[in-house]
């Protein structure tokens, strides 16, 4: 008998949700961020200023699918409504040590 | 292999019976054979850069077996698992994505190429932690390749990922719980390169990311809150722990590594064969995404 269907419902919706941002971040980084060029002719600095934005928002965009897992991690204990699930995110060992205090 | 001390405990059994370990070396010998007469058939160089990236990484994992690695020599040393592909040239640098389209990435994919071989290797190590996990999962995620080669008519490749499921099919009788034989990190490392090899010489990258996308998220949940690459068996807190009636539940511990498994374990103590289970049909639901994101490509 493999887990209870709840705990494997819950972690399908992790799998798909990782599946969706993996598609949309890819999606974001090729067809949108990667296509953005200055206008023709424009001076050296404005173009280095494009490629220098370029990047940043590909590295703000994969960042942000990174955060995405922690995100998803915490959201399955609140899906599964099981309160014992251990959660070692950065958020919940603040509001632990918060509520310690 | 018991003769010669080539055993090592099953820790989730009860009385840690003895089991056979690496069973890498008969794995990668059973595919490499199909993979050498596949060549002969074809002299496809794609065939030879899966089967020398699978040799290399079983060979790293084959040192790792017999004296233990750290985790970033193992990383290092994992590189040269993606040399073949790279001093071959069999990769394609314009790598297909849905609603995108193929991608011109001529001079960072080299650099992926390097880097994902020892990622996907690493990734199929870390689920080796069950019996019959890592030859189940890996047999699971290699149907998608397998239909998506079908779909392309590429017949050498379908040839290909046919024998890697043929051999971890043939294996996995002998790895399911209760195992006979453990593949070692011989085996598992051998998997995951030669698995990561033929979804780049394949063209079909996209398709296989989202088929290991259980075991990222469990490499991920690790490494997050490991901080680090540290080889598995050095992590002094265990995600799971032993019950007496030989169950395995969820460390209550704040730092113990994150895994899926001690996700899974959230609802209370289940017997290893019902874990794997669980790891597998997470794993085939990934499969049919994997599936879905092939249709994608093809028909945008």
């Amino acid at each position: 008998m493999p887990a209870k269907p709840k705990v494997l419902m819950s972690l399908m919706v992790i799998v798909a949700a990782s599946w969706v941002i993996l598609l949309l971040s890819a999606y974001l980084i090729f067809a949108v961020v990667t296509p953005l060029a200055p206008p023709q002719g424009a001076p050296y600095s404005v173009e280095l200023a494009y490629a220098m934005g370029k990047a940043l928002l590909a590295l703000l965009i994969m960042g942000a699918w990174l955060y995405s897992f922690y995100l998803l991690r915490d959201a399955y204990a609140r899906l599964t409504a099981l309160n014992e699930t251990p959660i070692s995110s950065a958020s919940r060992q603040t509001h632990d040590a918060n509520t310690e205090a | 292999m018991r003769r010669r001390g080539m055993c090592v405990p099953d820790a989730h059994k009860e009385g840690r019976p003895p089991v056979a370990r690496p069973g890498g070396p008969a794995l990668l010998l059973a595919f490499g054979v199909s993979a050498v007469a596949i060549f002969a058939l074809t002299l496809d160089e794609r065939v030879a850069s899966v089967l020398l990236a699978a040799c290399v990484a079983g060979a790293v994992g084959l040192l790792d077996d017999m004296r233990t690695l750290s985790g970033p020599v193992k990383v290092g040393l994992l590189l040269a698992a993606s040399l073949p592909i790279l001093l071959l040239q069999t990769y394609n640098p314009h790598p297909v994505l849905p609603f995108v389209g193929h991608l011109r990435l001529t001079v960072i994919y080299p650099l992926l190429v390097l880097i994902a071989i020892p990622v996907t290797s690493n990734t199929f190590n870390m689920v080796d932690v069950f019996n019959g996990l890592v030859s189940g999962f890996a047999a699971i995620a290699s149907i998608p390749l397998l239909l998506a080669f079908v779909v392309m008519g590429d017949w050498t490749m379908v040839a290909v990922t046919a024998a890697l499921f043929l051999a971890l099919a043939g294996f996995y009788p002998f790895h399911r719980n209760p195992a006979r034989i453990f593949p070692g990190d011989s085996g598992s490392l051998a998997i995951g390169a030669a698995y990561g090899a033929i979804a780049i010489v394949g063209r079909v990258e996209i398709v296989g990311v989202v088929a290991l996308i259980p075991a990222v998220l469990n490499s991920f949940f690790v490494l997050s809150t490991i901080r680090g690459f540290i080889e598995h068996r050095r992590i002094k807190k265990r995600p799971v722990k032993l019950t007496p009636d030989f169950k395995l539940e969820a460390s209550r511990e704040k730092d113990a590594p994150m895994t899926l498994t001690r996700m899974m374990l959230a609802a209370g103590p289940l017997p290893e064969g019902a874990i794997v289970s669980s790891f597998l049909i997470l794993e085939a639901f990934a499969a049919l995404l994997a599936c879905t994101t092939f249709a994608m490509v093809w028909w945008s």
